[in-house]
């Protein structure tokens, strides 16, 4: 059997000749389009012609999303309040308040809803977004890895207007933010990219295997739990189990986040590092299995 | 050399099938992930059990290996049709797929000048929710268009469809029928270099599927395109392709001749003139004997002159009487269209008596043009309505033009001469043929 695919051509690499570019006949060389070098994980050339398709799926998602329900906005804004609510009253009950002093604990719960939900419908979405697809994977070319990342549209919308309500929320309460707002732009980035780092592999996961999505809804059960949604780390976390804790990059990052919001909160400085480094790591892990399965996903989808 | 836009260079594709070696669960593949690491480890400790199977197959030779397309290779110039054809499970689609970039072949390498489009699919990311227009939107977004490509040709996509007052309807309230003509509609604006159609002509209703080939027609007619086009209508690709690549168990041939290709690809009926078969106890009456002859009673040879005739001898064998039963013969072309049809009641009356008996229907010479023709023989009964017994494309004749003078091929199903006479003009001298 004659060995797989031989050496690429003499172009150098990343400016051959792509579907959505208009090749303009003078090059009289014929393409050929093997595979990228092992270290490049991403193709950004590709990936950048095909910027308006990632723009129309995203908007599919959206428009899909909110015509079918009634509700349409109100849902992603129901549930981060209705967790709110039942969690205020069971803590309420036992007795036990697990956050610092200084704000009502439903604005320091909903500060970890919020982002929490927002983390885990990517994961969710992102992760069952290729084979929701299988249809368009298998009749059309286009870098796969535009509809995991096209499902983070629809949820940074949603991600929007649950934030506006936190903020709402906090000036009706009379807390008004200080400087640390400002690092809120960074605290969306780490969870979307969180978010992403695991909704890919996830997804690839899933093309490949069918029964990856049990794991992944168990995981995510778990990981409400273990990550400070719903509680402050300083006020249930013993110190000693603290530095094990913060390997949980949801720890870091929702920390971090509540740190942008309220008052009177330590900077989270190691629980930030680890969270972005441990989330840097992921993502590249993802993507790298992501792209190896990307090529021939078409075919066991 | 720069006239090619296409070539597809040793191409192999494999699929893996059974249980192994991909797991279908992650527990599956866990489980195989560990008994392996159990298996190798326990090797390093120089445990090696007598009873292991030595891995020394090739992994060509795995009875779990399908191989769907095995060193294809050819070439496409620009402005080429390229119709390829083939049965079902031929590897016409993997092939297909693997030049639109879908997929990647096991082996070998494609190369491609210029922009590909491919309509695998007509509805392809149609999404019930969305419009009429938003879908088209979506649908050319999908086919590599920009925004405002679709947008300067959006009237022309809303008026081929014939759609236009449902345009802002969600796609779930249309019928199978819209639908199937938005998405052609919206898939045929793409103007790549390179076109892919894959068995799209075979959507909609007799008028809008005239319009649709009219449409490819016109892409191809209109300068450079080059197309390559994958289709079970025969006389679809004998209308469009220049040459035809035909795929058989993942082997391509490339044939010159779009005819010559069809009928190698078109089942190949028996070799002899004769055709039959033994009796039956379940068929009241059978066809047991299927024979052509030429005018003087002998078999006749392949190929047969079309100018002189040729006679269908038939031999029946009856257990009853039917007084309404009748034979008929028709005849088809390489296209699979019926050419012509008889039966026995156009200058006999029916009746077949119990018993033996033969038939033969002679078909003048000049008839039909040349070509290769599938002979359908069948029994049939006027009062019940029903046939008893038919052998279809069971005896293949062909017909050959040995007229010099007439060795261009003529167009449409006759070979007849018509009589031609010259009612007004100068006759031309003799030597100025």
């Amino acid at each position: 059997m004659p060995d797989a695919i031989s050496a690429p051509p003499a172009e150098p690499h990343g400016i051959t000749q792509k579907n959505g570019v208009r090749a303009d006949e003078s090059s009289a060389e014929l393409t050929y389009h093997t595979a990228r070098p092992w270290w490049q994980l991403v193709d950004i050339a590709e990936l950048w012609d095909h910027r308006e398709l990632f723009w129309m799926l995203g908007l599919r998602d959206l428009q899909v999303r909110y015509r079918q329900t009634f509700l349409g906005i109100a849902w992603c804004l129901l549930q981060p309040l209705t967790s709110m609510a039942i969690f205020a009253t069971l803590f309420g009950l036992l007795g036990r308040r697990p956050a610092e002093d200084g704000v009502p604990y439903g604005l320091v719960a909903l500060c970890g809803l919020v982002p929490w939900q927002t983390f885990s419908t990517i994961v969710s979405h992102a992760g069952g977004s290729l084979v929701a697809n299988h249809q368009l994977i298998g009749k059309v070319f286009f870098p796969r890895l535009l509809i995991p990342l096209a499902t983070v549209i629809s949820n940074l919308v949603d991600f929007g207007v649950s934030l506006g309500i936190v903020l709402a929320g906090l000036l009706i309460w009379g807390v008004w933010p200080s400087w640390h707002i400002l690092g809120l732009p960074l605290a969306v980035g780490l969870v979307v990219a969180a978010g992403l780092a695991v909704g890919l592999g996830v997804a690839a996961l899933n093309a490949m295997y069918r029964d990856a999505t049990f794991l992944v809804s168990f995981a995510l059960q778990a990981g409400f739990f273990v990550s400070p949604v719903v509680y402050e780390t300083t006020s249930l976390i013993p110190p000693r189990w603290q530095a094990l804790y913060a390997l949980n990059p949801l720890a870091g990052i929702i920390d971090f986040f509540r740190w942008c919001l309220l008052p009177e909160r330590p900077f989270p400085a190691t629980g930030l590092a680890l969270a972005t480094a441990i989330t840097i790591v992921v993502l590249v892990t993802s993507l790298a299995y992501f792209r190896s399965i990307e090529s021939t996903v078409a075919d066991s989808i | 050399m720069s006239d090619i836009v296409l070539s597809v260079e040793n191409v192999s594709k494999r699929f893996r099938i059974g249980a192994k070696p991909h797991a279908g669960t992650l527990r599956e593949a866990i489980s195989a992930a560990a008994s392996t690491a159990i298996r190798s480890s326990g090797r390093l400790l120089g445990r090696r059990s007598a009873a292991e199977p030595a891995h020394a197959a090739a992994p060509s030779a795995d009875p779990a290996d399908f191989w769907a397309l095995r060193d294809v290779s050819f070439e496409v110039r620009r402005g080429e049709v390229l119709g390829i054809i083939g049965r079902n499970g031929a590897g016409k689609s993997t092939l297909l797929k693997i030049i639109s970039r879908i997929t990647e072949p096991t082996t070998g390498r494609v190369g491609i000048r210029g922009r590909i489009g491919s309509l695998l699919e007509v509805g392809t990311g149609f999404h019930p929710e969305l419009t009429g227009r938003e879908n088209i939107y979506l649908t050319g977004c999908l086919l590599g268009m920009t925004r405002s490509e679709i947008r300067r040709k959006f009237d022309e996509i809303v008026a081929f469809s014939g759609i236009a007052q449902f345009i802002d309807m969600p796609v779930k309230r249309y019928s199978s029928g819209m639908t199937v003509r938005l998405g052609f509609a919206a898939a045929t604006v793409i103007d790549p270099e390179i076109l892919i159609l894959d068995e799209v002509l075979t959507v909609g209703d007799a008028e809008f599927q005239s319009k649709c080939s009219a449409r490819i027609q016109q892409a191809i007619n209109t300068g450079d395109r080059t197309v390559l086009i994958v289709s079970h209508n025969m006389s679809s690709i004998e209308k469009l392709a220049d040459r035809c690549l035909l795929l058989e168990e993942g082997r391509a041939l490339i044939v010159d001749s779009a005819p010559e290709a069809i009928i190698s690809y078109l089942p190949k009926a028996t070799a002899q003139a004769v055709y039959s078969a033994g009796p039956s106890n379940t068929r009241p009456t059978q066809i047991r004997r299927v024979e052509v002859l030429d005018e003087r009673g002998h078999p006749v040879a392949k190929p047969h002159d079309q100018a002189h005739s040729f006679q269908v001898r038939v031999h029946i064998q009856s257990h009853i009487s039917f007084p309404a039963g009748y034979l008929a013969v028709y005849l088809r072309d390489h296209t699979d269209t019926p050419v012509i049809f008889s039966d026995m009641r156009d200058t006999m009356p029916a009746g077949i008596l119990s018993g033996e008996a033969t038939f033969s229907v002679t078909f003048p010479g000049r008839l039909l043009k040349a070509g290769s023709y599938w002979i359908t023989v069948g029994i049939a009964d006027a009062s019940e309505g029903r046939s008893f017994d038919a052998l279809r494309d069971c005896i293949c004749i062909v017909l050959e033009t040995r007229d010099e003078s007439h060795r261009t091929g003529r167009i449409g199903y006759f070979g007849t001469h018509l009589h031609w006479q010259m009612a007004d003009g100068c006759i031309p001298p003799l030597s100025s043929y």
